[in-house]
């Protein structure tokens, strides 16, 4: 296993808008872990980049890889909607 | 007054910031290009939303990893 | 003496145990509770066998726009909420410059979800000052409103595009202190900021590209006032929260203000998000800060149609593929025997833990008769699966048919109930008036009252009252509201408390020009009143009673 940040699991999560998101959970080698909560557009491009639609198949994903993922994604919506 | 717990270091930018700059003043002495890359592994939130990677005022940038 | 409410069971909002007596209304106010009253000429309203409380208040509401033409914020009023903080998250729609309407009117779209017509034509747009908006209000206000003011709008008026480009310079912060001042004279209730919303472009709100300094420059000001910030801020994230937690407390603490952050969330997804933060703010609520988390009764829908590709089928490859297809190539996909076998093998096993067979159609059908209904129901008559059923409705009406899956997050009542009665949670973050076409934001009251202290004993009824009325009042600075006592405003929410609830949601298509939004009527509610008038019954209905006032100043005599 790489020392660099990964993706250590995914979930599905209910938005507070009505709107499913998705919660990644990012490992940090010797340290803890951290959420990264993304939107259904920036998901989808996630799982284009993957080549999956299913969330077990991020597990392992590089941090690298979900920066340069989420850079280049032409939509701009930050997940969690409007309070 | 009571003593806060320790918690997950953070700053707010600095207006004009960018992450090298402040690289520099959080990880005084770290090299340029490591201090921001450790800083953008740290701070993946400021991925996921627009501008992406580019700081807003308001924003939190955590200065360490996650606490085990 | 105007109104006595005679012989009810009075929870006064103070926390004490309940007792019977009657409670008398006069100029407005509560003169007299407990015991026998008797007044001549006085109306009587006949309470027995019901609860009789102080009149909820909303601390997190978005009415902004709809109070302009519907002074009773329907439908609150009739959930027995006596007053509202509108002016969340930033955004109010004032002080506003007629030049920078439009660009608001795009954020409170994206927001509110509000139809274009209920910014044209719906209302006139006399104001561009604080006052002026409050006085436009005034006009036909059947409810009492604390109305917050919005960073974005400030931020808008004193720096105009750049609001949304870079730091403001000391003249900006500055004048932007000097304007918030004049808000907080006028009526304002406090300060509004946001860390996560966007425009209706899904780009950054104004208030978003304020730095700390500007916040703190602003904080100061309240700090002359002792009036509110609220704050919403990330999402799911618990380790921004947190960093939210610790830099509003800094702020309470320097400034000595009271702040607040909505919403707080539990979720199976981040089970331990809500320990870690409520331990941060006992933490520093023991300093003496005031960082109060608002934490919302109801549980977390999603709503869903085959017309978008929804995350809620993340977890099924072959269903998310398919959803992700453009329209004809969906359609083909859906009608493909094959296919279909492939995705119901998929979907049957349990899928993420969607539970199919209790989905409810929720809209979009030909036969309203389907319109909750649930897919398992339905299946069951059909002799099919709940996936089956959700492939051919949505086939059948172009896939347009809408599904709702309920209580997804949010949801686990055990750990919300706990949470609601914890002594450092403010309830509320309703977000009544926002989000309009997606789901009902109305009756967090009654879910409160009937699931969480009827159903669940969560917390006593005397616990949960308290802390919808005088818990509230006393945080946001609200004088003379939030309890039954002499000379406290006559705001009163009559109800069984056998059958207070809120009703199911429905489509309810009156805004503007028929404009649809998403309702749920109160149950168990058989009277409101607002400053000492009768404003609600359940047997009356609505009555045209323009009572409502500015709850930040002390109340006065109801003028009708």
């Amino acid at each position: 296993m790489s020392e660099a940040p990964f993706i250590e699991a995914a979930e599905i999560a209910p938005g507070h808008d009505g709107a499913a998101e998705l919660v990644l959970f990012v490992r940090y080698p010797g340290a803890g872990r951290q959420t990264v909560t993304l939107d259904a557009d920036a998901a989808e491009v996630l799982f284009e980049h993957t080549q999956t639609g299913d969330v077990s198949a991020l597990h392992g994903v590089p941090w690298h890889h979900l920066k340069d993922v989420l850079q280049q994604r032409p939509g701009s919506g930050a997940a969690g909607g409007n309070g | 007054m009571a003593e806060l717990s320790g918690c997950r270091a953070f700053t707010a930018p600095k207006p004009g910031e960018d992450w090298a700059a402040l690289a520099a003043r959080v990880l005084p002495g770290t090299p340029e290009g490591e201090a921001v890359e450790k800083l953008q592994s740290w701070n993946l939130h400021l991925f996921a939303r627009h501008p992406r990677g580019q700081f807003l005022g308001s924003d939190v940038v955590f200065t360490a990893p996650p606490a085990a | 003496m105007d109104w006595i409410i005679r012989s009810g069971r009075i929870v006064d909002g103070s926390g004490l145990p309940a007792f019977e007596g009657d409670v008398a209304l006069k100029d407005g106010k509560v003169v007299r509770l407990g015991g026998r009253i008797e007044a001549e000429g006085a109306q009587v309203f006949d309470a027995t066998g019901c609860i009789v409380a102080p009149g909820f208040i909303d601390p997190h509401t978005h009415f902004d726009v709809q109070l302009l033409w519907d002074g009773q914020a329907r439908p609150a009023l009739e959930h027995g909420v006596t007053t509202i903080v509108p002016g969340n998250c930033s955004l109010s729609l004032a002080p506003l410059k007629a030049g920078d309407r439009q660009r608001v009117v795009g954020m409170f779209q994206q927001i509110e979800e509000m139809p274009d017509a209920a910014f044209d034509g719906a209302f006139e747009w006399r104001w561009e000052s604080f006052d002026g908006y409050l006085a436009a209000l005034k006009e036909s206000l059947s409810i009492n409103v604390a109305p917050l003011v919005g960073h974005s709008v400030i931020r808008l008026w004193v720096m105009g595009a750049a609001a949304t480009e870079r730091a403001a310079t000391a003249e900006e912060l500055a004048a932007m202190q000097d304007l918030l001042a004049q808000c907080l004279e006028a009526g304002a209730v406090g300060l509004s900021t946001s860390f996560v919303d966007v425009d209706e472009n899904l780009m950054p709100v104004p208030s978003r590209y304020a730095h700390l300094e500007e916040l703190d420059a602003l904080a100061a000001v309240l700090g002359r006032y002792g009036r509110m910030l609220q704050v919403v801020p990330e999402f799911y994230a618990t380790d921004i929260t947190l960093a939210r937690v610790d830099q509003l407390a800094e702020l309470s603490l320097r400034y000595g203000i009271p702040t607040t952050f909505s919403p707080l969330f539990d979720s199976a997804a981040t089970p331990d998000n809500v320990p870690r933060v409520m331990a941060r703010v006992a933490e520093q609520m023991a300093r003496g800060a005031q960082v109060w988390p608002q934490v919302q009764t109801r549980p977390i829908d999603i709503s869903f149609t085959f017309e978008v590709a929804s995350l809620l089928f993340a977890g099924l490859p072959k269903w998310y593929r398919t959803m992700r297809m453009g329209t004809e190539e969906k359609i083909a996909a859906l009608s493909d025997p094959e296919w279909v076998a492939q995705l119901l093998a998929e979907a049957e096993p349990g899928g993420n833990g969607v539970r199919w067979a209790g989905v409810q159609v929720r809209g979009g059908v030909s036969d309203a008769s389907l319109v909750g209904q649930t897919l398992g129901a339905l299946a069951e008559v059909q002799g099919t699966s709940p996936a089956q059923v959700m492939i051919d409705l949505s086939l059948q009406h172009n896939l347009e048919a809408s599904f709702i899956a309920a209580s997804l997050g949010h949801n686990d009542s055990d750990r919300v109930g706990a949470l609601l009665a914890d002594g450092n949670v403010h309830v509320g973050a309703s977000d009544a008036g926002a989000h309009i076409q997606s789901f009902a934001t109305y009756g967090d009251t009654g879910y409160l009252l009937g699931h969480f202290v009827r159903d669940r004993g969560a917390l006593s009824l005397e616990a949960a009252i308290k802390k919808i009325t005088a818990d509230t009042a006393r945080i946001w600075g609200l004088p003379g509201r939030g309890q039954l006592a002499p000379g406290f405003a006559g705001d009163v929410a009559i109800f069984d408390a056998a059958e207070i609830d809120r009703c199911a949601e429905e489509a309810c298509f009156d805004m503007p020009e028929e404009g649809m939004r998403y309702v749920r009527a109160s149950k168990g509610m058989v009277g409101v009143f607002v400053n000492g008038a009768l404003s609600w019954s359940k047997a009356s209905g609505y009555a045209d009673a323009p009572v409502g006032q500015i709850a930040t100043q002390l109340p006065g005599a109801a003028s009708a």
